[in-house]
């Protein structure tokens, strides 16, 4: 059969293929949606635990998801320190970058509770865990606190690299 | 394999070894380490002893149409949001990263090209050589890892928007660069590859109209090119006809399955409308048709699209039934759901997609 025939039918063949299965998906997938996966984007939280507990404190329980994580630190005496330490994993098929981290303390927070962390990595590449530390300190202040708990939010934002 | 009598031979190995490196190297999501290496790779290619970089005058044409085109499709390309909605782009645009991502792209670009030309017009005489050196070089251009999944459903998906648009491309390619210069094949990947790091929205195109669209702007410049612009005056077009009647037909399905048409198509996988139409035919529908009572509707109930008869309609709402069912369908449609009122039916046509659905849900379970 001619060269430019074959190239016609192969042309024809990879359409009609390409049709065929598009209805087929078409039919199960939502259809207002982009069925489309490339690659998949997954940076999510993989751990949290505490690595230091000075006696007569409590890190509670850390807990959680992909996206969120949540702890209560218990803090005994001036002085004491809690730490935490967090792990990220790059779950997916694209490789990331550190794009936003901010950490915001309570602002009418108690002044005797200090927040700290320490740098993330800049990149997280596929497959790639890296891990940071939240430092909670129990500060020495001259008066005995009226208030006695202060929150931490964060937002860490990672971008295809 | 130290003693090779020919530079170009050695350009082949370089390419083997080099094609080896990605699939091994994207495998097993070692693609950081495979940017790092691609770029130093060719830039030392580029300027060593190989490729001197040099722009021959009597290519002045081609280049200039090989750019117009190229700078429509794109445009088309980019237009096609406005019909399926824009997308934020998924590549980071600071200036640093533009610049990576560009010399990233670039470079291995410009060496790629420039090793095709060279092998492709020392082999041009062999067939099975030029098919193996496009093969090797598409394979330095996929990421095994991103389109070869265990789900079989992302697997066509993948193999539908990239591998088959990519192996259509290559082979453009290396046409070009057998039939012109590197000029040709360097100006299409610049164009494609380097713009779409650069705009900050894409068209949101799911991997069907992603896929065809590719397939088909490779196989409307391999047309031009072929019949317009390296053919001689007097010479006979042979299959020009064919050519515009087969691509012809292949635009129209694929606009037709986009939906950009005002009647679309369902493959029909049970037989609750028998005798009316049964499991694999093809019903055709026109999208926002007034509807009646006994028009057929075709409408979406969660995941499923269903093709039904309506029976009473009231406020917006439509109570249908399946001729072949004893009952009517439990819930009422709303006007919302609705696709479309059917037209009439193809026997048959519908059984490619149900067996192809069938043989999926099948290896999935």
């Amino acid at each position: 059969m001619h060269d430019k025939l074959i190239v016609i039918i192969v042309f024809l063949i990879t359409i009609l293929t390409m049709t065929v299965g598009y209805s087929t998906f078409a039919t199960d997938l939502k259809i207002d949606g982009n069925a489309e996966i490339i690659g998949e984007w997954n940076v999510r939280i993989a751990d949290i635990k505490p690595i230091s507990v000075p006696t007569g404190c409590d890190a509670g329980t850390p807990t959680f998801t992909d996206t969120e994580l949540n702890f209560a630190a218990q803090l005994n005496k001036p002085g004491d320190e809690i730490i935490y330490e967090v792990t990220i994993e790059n779950a997916g098929t694209i490789d990331a970058r550190l794009q936003t981290v901010v950490f915001l303390e309570e602002p009418e927070g108690t002044e005797a509770i200090n927040y700290e962390t320490t740098s993330l990595a800049e990149t997280l590449d596929v497959g790639e865990k890296t891990t940071f530390n939240i430092i909670v300190t129990y500060l020495d202040v001259k008066e005995p606190p009226v208030k006695t708990t202060k929150t931490l939010t964060g937002i860490i934002e990672y971008v295809q690299k | 394999m130290l003693n090779l009598p020919k530079k170009e031979n050695k350009l082949l190995l370089i390419l083997m070894i080099y094609s080896l490196t990605n699939i091994i190297l994207t495998s097993f999501y070692l693609n950081s380490y495979f940017n790092y290496f691609k770029i130093i790779f060719w830039f030392l290619f580029l300027f060593s002893n190989f490729y001197p970089l040099t722009f021959n005058m009597k290519a002045k044409k081609e280049v200039k149409i090989t750019l117009i085109i190229s700078l429509i499709f794109i445009f088309l390309y980019f237009t096609s949001g406005f019909i399926w909605g824009f997308t934020k782009s998924p590549y980071n645009h600071s200036l640093f990263s533009l610049i990576q991502n560009i010399l990233e792209n670039l470079i291995p670009i410009l060496g790629i090209e420039m090793m095709r030309y060279q092998l492709i017009n020392h082999n041009r005489h062999n067939k099975k050589t030029l098919i193996f050196i496009t093969i090797l070089i598409f394979l330095t251009d996929i990421n095994m890892k991103t389109i070869f999944t265990p789900n079989k459903t992302i697997l066509f998906h993948n193999i539908g928007s990239t591998f088959l648009p990519l192996l259509f491309r290559h082979s453009l390619l290396s046409y070009l660069s057998l039939n012109t210069n590197y000029y040709s094949p360097l100006i299409i990947r610049i164009i494609d590859e380097i713009i779409i790091l650069i705009l900050p929205v894409l068209p949101n195109n799911n991997w069907y109209i992603k896929g065809s669209l590719e397939i088909i702007k490779v196989m409307l410049i391999y047309f031009l090119f072929k019949y317009f612009i390296l053919s001689r005056k007097r010479k006979k077009k042979k299959y020009l006809f064919t050519y515009i009647i087969f691509l012809g037909i292949a635009i129209l399905m694929v606009f037709f399955k986009m939906g950009l048409f005002q009647y679309e198509s369902i493959a029909i996988i049970s037989n609750s409308m028998t005798p009316t139409f049964e499991r694999g035919d093809l019903v055709i529908y026109k999208k926002e048709a007034p509807i009646s009572n006994q028009d057929i509707i075709v409408y979406q109930r969660e995941k499923r699209i269903i093709v039904h008869r309506v029976i009473n309609q009231n406020n917006n709402y439509y109570i249908t039934k399946g001729d072949a069912n004893k009952s009517l369908d439990q819930n009422k449609v709303s006007a919302k759901d609705i696709k479309g009122v059917y037209q009439f039916h193809l026997k048959y046509l519908g059984f490619p997609a149900i067996w192809l659905k069938e043989f999926l849900d099948k290896e999935a379970s």
